[in-house]
């Protein structure tokens, strides 16, 4: 029997761990419980939140290959939105993690939110603890681009960096009630880009995160910032349980309306909830829901 | 719901027909997953084993589709995955869709076939219901 070489005894191991989490993953998604994951350190799993194409998928690439340098083996969850007409989905964010393509210690999962608000989709908190579960030690998550809403990922991740570029002056704005107030780290991309500057001083006037240093000026383009970044992704976490509360109660608020909605495909409690509206009675109808939804 | 790998396995630069592919197929309410230009066999079986896609859609335009659909075939084989349905397309010469299937391939569809009647593959499956 000829020895198999080295590097294919490598991939041939990552390809039964790779198939392990894959299919452990599609159980989830179809509503399975997964796995729960041992006690773990307290960085594990990361969050890049922003609004749609300042990069935040490259910037995953990019500190996806410190992590790799430190021997973690990684995954990434990227979540992009179903199209509430059709329930289809184009999950792109691939594309931008490339370089780890051929990489046994890198796992890629796209998710389509499926109609989940809060910028995941249901699967991903149970698909994290899946994951740690299985022995990967580190999680990246890449909730839908909208930013503003995107608050879930605060409640499942034990860090969460706020990614905008030079051309997101417009969407601070919208940025600024919601998950601007929850983020642990700001990191301004496309650095060498002009702009990025300006910016940071717009912000550092607007942001009473955790101080002037929280805000990076990065370029996964060119590298600029990377080491600072991953640094601070990889402090152990300071504790915020209150804004993790805030972002857990948003989660369920969110779940909540989803399980109500559902319960409205009861024609007959849907036609009690229109018709106590329609009389324009909303706290009744409210009501009436809730105590419905209870029964369902 | 079905989950569908789309690649393009080569060296042609042409990414249009795809990417209208995965428009039309998110349209027909599939979860798209478009892996980009330039993909080698073996990147593409690993990019299916982590998605977990019910189907992997091959373009090319190069001329090279027999070899390289071959090389996909064989390799998701390797990875486990040798009865998840492979469809290819592009610029596929008529006499060349018999030697695909002969391959291994599910489904050809060479360049001018009708929307209608991808999407009516993709309706046909198990997976479209659930
Ligand atoms: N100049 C420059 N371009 C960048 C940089 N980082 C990303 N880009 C480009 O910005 C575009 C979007 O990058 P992505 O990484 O896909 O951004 P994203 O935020 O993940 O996008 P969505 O997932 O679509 O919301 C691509 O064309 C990248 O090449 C950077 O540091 N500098
Ligand atoms: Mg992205």
């Amino acid at each position: 029997m000829t020895p198999v070489p080295v590097e294919d005894a490598a991939v041939a191991e990552g390809l039964v761990r790779m198939r392990e989490l894959a299919g452990a993953l599609s159980d989830v998604e179809r509503g399975g419980a997964g796995l729960r994951a041992a006690p773990r350190p307290s960085d594990a799993i990361l969050g890049l939140v922003g609004p749609p194409g300042v990069g935040k998928s490259s910037l995953i690439s990019a500190l996806v290959r410190r992590a790799r340098d430190r021997g973690e083996r990684v995954v990434v969850l990227a979540v992009d939105p179903s199209s509430p007409m059709t329930g289809g989905a184009l999950l792109g964010d691939r594309i931008r993690l490339a370089e780890h393509a051929t990489d046994p210690g890198v796992f890629v999962r796209s998710f389509a939110s499926r109609g989940h608000p809060g910028g995941l989709s249901a699967a991903i908190p149970a698909a994290v603890e899946t994951a740690l579960a299985l022995g990967w030690d580190r999680v990246f998550i890449e909730p839908v681009g909208g930013g503003q809403n995107d608050v879930d990922v605060v409640a499942c991740a034990d860090h969460v960096v706020l990614v905008v570029s030079p051309e997101s002056g417009d969407d601070i704005q919208a940025l600024k009630a919601g998950i601007l107030e929850m983020v642990d780290v700001i990191a301004i991309n496309k650095a060498d880009r002009p702009g990025a500057s300006t910016l940071r001083t717009m912000l550092r006037s607007q942001w009473r995160g955790r101080g002037q240093g929280s805000i990076v000026l990065v370029s996964a383009a060119d590298g600029t910032g990377l080491e600072d970044l991953d640094d601070r992704t990889r402090e152990v976490g300071d504790g915020d349980a209150s804004r993790r509360d805030a972002a857990l109660v948003s989660a369920v608020l969110n779940d909540a309306s989803v399980a109500l909605r559902a319960s409205l495909a009861d024609a007959t409690l849907r036609s009690a909830v229109i018709d106590l509206a329609r009389a324009g009675d909303r706290s009744a109808a409210i009501r009436h829901l809730l105590e419905g939804a209870r029964h369902a | 719901m079905t989950r569908v790998l789309l690649a393009k396995p080569g060296l042609d630069g042409h990414d249009k027909g795809i990417k209208v592919l995965a428009t039309i197929l998110r349209d027909a309410g599939c979860e798209v997953i478009y892996t980009g230009l330039h993909q080698t066999p073996q990147k593409i079986a690993l990019a299916a084993v982590q998605e977990d896609v019910d189907v992997i859609g091959l373009s090319m335009l190069s001329g090279a589709h027999v070899d390289l659909s071959r090389d996909v075939i064989e390799q998701l084989r390797e990875a486990g995955l040798g009865e998840r349905p492979v469809i290819v397309g592009g610029n596929i010469p008529l006499r060349d869709v018999a030697l695909l299937t002969g391959l291994g391939a599910a489904a050809v569809f060479p360049t001018g076939t009708s929307y209608e009647e991808i999407i009516g593959w993709f309706a046909a499956l198990p997976t479209a219901t659930s």
